[in-house]
């Protein structure tokens, strides 16, 4: 038994503010959530930039009881599950039990928990270090405490690989929902990476940008790191139908391949056996996508092998597309990417406005697509299509249309 | 872009020793014309050699369009001898003699 999938909640946190409707507000205006880090060590950086949330009073979310046991990209998961839950309209009754996965994934897990617990091991000469330092730092923190907290005794998990890791969490769960092994589940990804030895790690790879992001641009010269959660409510739409739910989006698609090649160096043959698998698997021609929210980081290698994917892919079509990168506006949210921008897609769909690629200067001859360069566009989106790719050769893209 | 540098100067030779030793590539294959793919680097051994050249010559290698533009050997001792040599002249005649 196969059955359509319905996207009927969606929660996020991420630089741009700390729900949906402050994501979509800095996004749909274009404005940056890219800004100065604050956070000691910065300024010993070459780069001193990143999509970091501010403000945020972890105390205001969590009982003083639980705190020191969530890493941040662990409440991160949580605030935004909480937020995608509500927004589903789903009762805890309805989500607790065997028939809800909760499928997330991170790059990272807790890296901000290990910088700090090694930091005070080696820096600090502490003897003892924080005996939650493990079950906080863990990959599978996230998804765990979704689950306890909401009840949620179906399969939970992480999923791990590197940029993509959403991608191929939600991409898993769709399988699930639509096979009937559960009846709804709770996926996405998060990711709290912004911390002094991380970036530090990050710049040496050179792939960070010192001034700003610009993808597909001419100019531009690296990623902007960012921190976040994105969590979408996937449920079988028959069942979702019979709730009365509010269906955003129908998760249409999924696929994934690897390039078997280089460890940084992304290909775009790769890229495009992924794209295709997504249009396949969710019934779609080239032809019906008008919209490609790209995985787009902004580095010199990516933006041209992403745009050769893309006309290997859609052929002519691909001059008709709207493709932006939304990592110009939130970061780079590594394991996150992918589902803050499957919330930004199917935002796209919902409001048929494509949100656009900031700082954008001027055409480079290698990026020759429409890229809906630093002002969103209203324009008819029927389906779209949301690209991740990652360090290793890993790719997962997703395909979501309008509900029928 | 130009392949038309000086491969014997003390500065060539000190960005190929960098070469040799973080791509972890055989010295006498290094010639201005061997490609990346010639000598069997991929792109992390790429950020190894730029990584130990910052180290070496204690510059900031940017990202930018010149970096995109190295096919050979020769590109890299290209760009790197005019960073550290725009930073010698930015940090004064004193500094360039360590640097070089």
């Amino acid at each position: 038994m196969t059955s359509q999938v319905a996207v009927t909640g969606l929660g996020c946190i991420s630089a741009l503010g700390p729900d949906v409707a402050a994501f979509w507000s800095g996004l749909s205006a274009g404005r940056s959530g890219i800004k100065p880090l604050e956070f000691p060590g910065s300024e010993e950086l070459h780069v001193r930039i990143g999509g970091q949330i501010k403000d945020f009073d972890a105390s205001a979310h969590f009982s003083a009881a639980k705190l020191p046991f969530l890493d941040p990209f662990a409440q991160f998961a949580l605030i935004a599950a909480r937020e995608a839950v509500k927004d589903a309209g789903l009762s805890p009754a309805e989500v607790a039990g065997p028939r809800t996965a909760v499928i997330l994934g991170t790059g990272i897990g807790g890296i901000s928990t290990l910088n700090e617990a090694f930091y005070q091991r080696y820096a600090q000469g502490k003897r003892r270090i924080d005996a939650a330092t493990i079950p906080k730092a863990m990959p599978n923190a996230a998804p765990s405490h979704v689950s306890m907290e909401f009840g949620v005794n179906g399969p939970a998990f992480a999923v791990c690989s590197a940029c993509s890791s959403a991608n191929h969490a939600m991409g898993l769960a769709l399988t699930m929902v639509r096979t009937g092994v559960v009846d709804r589940a709770i996926t996405g990804g998060s990711e709290a990476n912004l911390n002094f030895a991380n970036v530090n790690a990050w710049e040496a790879l050179k792939v960070l940008t010192p001034d700003a992001c610009r993808p597909f641009s001419r100019g531009r010269n690296g990623m902007s790191l960012g921190d976040g959660a994105g969590i979408v409510i996937l449920e079988r739409m028959d069942a979702a139908r019979a709730r009365g739910a509010r269906i955003h989006a129908e998760m249409a698609g999924f696929g994934a391949s690897s390039d078997a090649g280089d460890l940084l160096r992304p290909d775009a043959n790769g890229a495009a056996l992924a794209m295709r698998g997504a249009l396949a698997d969710g019934g779609l021609a080239p032809e019906d996508i008008d919209y490609v929210n790209a995985h787009g980081t902004g580095t010199l290698l990516n933006d041209p092998v992403e745009t050769a994917a893309i006309r290997l892919v859609f052929g002519a079509h691909a001059d008709r597309l709207a493709v932006s990168s939304t990592k110009s506006l939130h970061g780079h949210a590594l394991g996150a990417a992918g589902a803050l921008e499957m919330v930004a897609t199917v935002l796209a769909l919902q409001h048929q406005v494509a949100p656009p690629t900031a700082n954008w200067l001027e055409r480079d001859p290698k990026c020759d697509l429409d890229y809906v360069p630093n002002e969103a566009r209203a324009m008819p989106i029927r389906a779209a299509m949301s690209n991740s790719f990652a360090f290793g050769g890993l790719n997962a893209v997703l395909t979501v249309k309008r509900a029928g | 872009m130009s392949t038309t540098v000086d491969m014997e100067s003390p500065l060539a030779q000190q960005i190929i020793d960098v070469i040799a030793r973080e791509g972890m590539v055989d010295r006498s294959k290094i010639t201005a014309t061997a490609t990346l793919e010639d000598l069997g680097l991929q792109s992390i051994d790429m950020v190894m050699i730029l990584n130990g050249i910052e180290e070496k010559f204690d510059i900031y290698v940017p990202m930018d369009e010149s970096i995109q533009k190295i096919a050979n050997v020769g590109d890299v001792i290209g760009v790197v001898s005019g960073l550290v040599e725009a930073d010698a002249q930015k940090s004064g005649a004193k500094q360039q003699g360590q640097a070089i």
